[in-house]
């Protein structure tokens, strides 16, 4: 799905004609729905998300980085690694990377599954709904429970999966 | 006789349905693995079975230098010398002669030109699931997963023993060469 989409279906959920919004004031929408489905997506652990990169001793965390997959034998503080044990050189460091922002119109949308670029669209609606001062309880609960039954879908977190301790 | 960390691994990674390493790091496995491997090998000495058997083979006398013993010695079982005999323990302050040995700290020491250790060795833990074994037969690889799942789900220690004796019980065959041996010598007897 092209940005430009999702915008032009954002603007069509509005009353103006599709005036309501600019295209940069929809952009911003969409990246913080983004933002939010990236957290619900880490919270149930959605492995496409995830990324791998070789740390040593002192470096920077990645800059997308968004929380470690489970536990590794390295101290976090302001951002940069500190290993805790000596006898390694280097960790292969897997991790929940932030999505990231779209940008302009020609960008594609950056979920390679339609399901999650729809979900997206639809926070981003009720983002823009809500600053025009349209009462959208009814609609954020609608997709809250979307988003719900998404997530699990996807993760597998869903039916009959014996979970462990993390 | 032994079975390959990384397959250990896999079925660990199967039951816990985290083949993507999204949930728990191989290094959370790796940890709690070696904390089951401890606690089957602590359990597992208690019964003696055959397979914790080893030897060591020593050349020169160590009567007052000593030398050191296996990484994973546990109890001495018997020592022989260069003709097989059996050798005798000797006090701790005594310098062994040419038919005896003492264990002290982590040294061996023997007065025979040669000599070969037979001890109880302990399961020792695993570094890196690439490379490592576990010197374990084959049919205790249910008994790993299953004992490690119980650590990472925060099993207590009274229980998980409860449960490893009780697999122990049903999962491994007990009969040990020791047993056959008293009853061969008891029917040729």
């Amino acid at each position: 799905m092209l940005v430009e989409e999702a915008v032009n279906r954002i603007k069509a959920a509005g009353r103006g004609n599709g005036n309501d919004w600019g295209v940069d004031r929809v952009i911003d929408f969409l990246n913080t729905a983004l933002q939010q489905i990236s957290a619900l997506l880490v919270a149930n652990r959605y492995p496409p998300i995830v990324k791998t990169v070789q740390l040593e001793d002192g470096d920077d965390l990645p800059e997308n980085y968004m929380f470690s997959c489970g536990t590794y034998p390295i101290r976090i503080t302001e951002g940069k690694v500190e290993f805790l044990d000596d006898s390694l050189d280097e960790i292969r460091f897997r991790y929940f990377a932030n999505v990231g922002k779209v940008v302009k119109t020609s960008d594609d949308m950056p979920f390679t599954n339609d399901a999650i670029n729809e979900i997206v669209v639809k926070g981003a609606i009720l983002l823009a709904l809500n600053e025009n001062a349209y009462n959208i309880g009814q609609d954020s609960q609608l997709v809250s429970a979307l988003q719900q039954a998404v997530a699990s879908g996807l993760s597998g977190t869903g039916p009959a999966v014996a979970q462990t301790a993390e | 006789m032994s079975i390959p960390a990384s397959r250990i691994l896999r079925h660990i990674r199967l039951q816990i349905n985290d083949f993507d390493e999204a949930k728990v790091t191989d290094f959370q496995i790796l940890n709690f693995l070696n904390r089951a491997l401890s606690a089957i090998s602590t359990i597992l000495s208690a019964r003696d079975l055959d397979f914790l058997s080893a030897s060591q083979t020593y050349s020169g006398s160590s009567a007052s230098a000593g030398a050191n013993l296996p990484a994973d010695f546990q109890a001495v079982k018997e020592v022989t010398d260069g003709n097989s005999y059996t050798l005798t323990p000797c006090y701790l302050t005594k310098t062994p002669t040419t038919y005896e040995y003492k264990v002290m700290g982590e040294k061996i020491y023997c007065g025979a030109a040669s000599y070969t250790l037979f001890y109880r060795k302990f399961i020792a833990p695993i570094d890196d699931f690439a490379n490592d074994n576990v010197a374990l037969p084959a049919y205790f690889l249910g008994m790993i997963v299953q004992v490690t799942i119980l650590l990472m789900q925060g099993a207590e220690t009274g229980a998980l023993i409860q449960t490893i004796n009780n697999m122990m019980d049903t999962d491994i065959p007990t009969t040990t060469y020791n047993k056959k041996r008293e009853r061969v010598m008891g029917n040729a007897g």
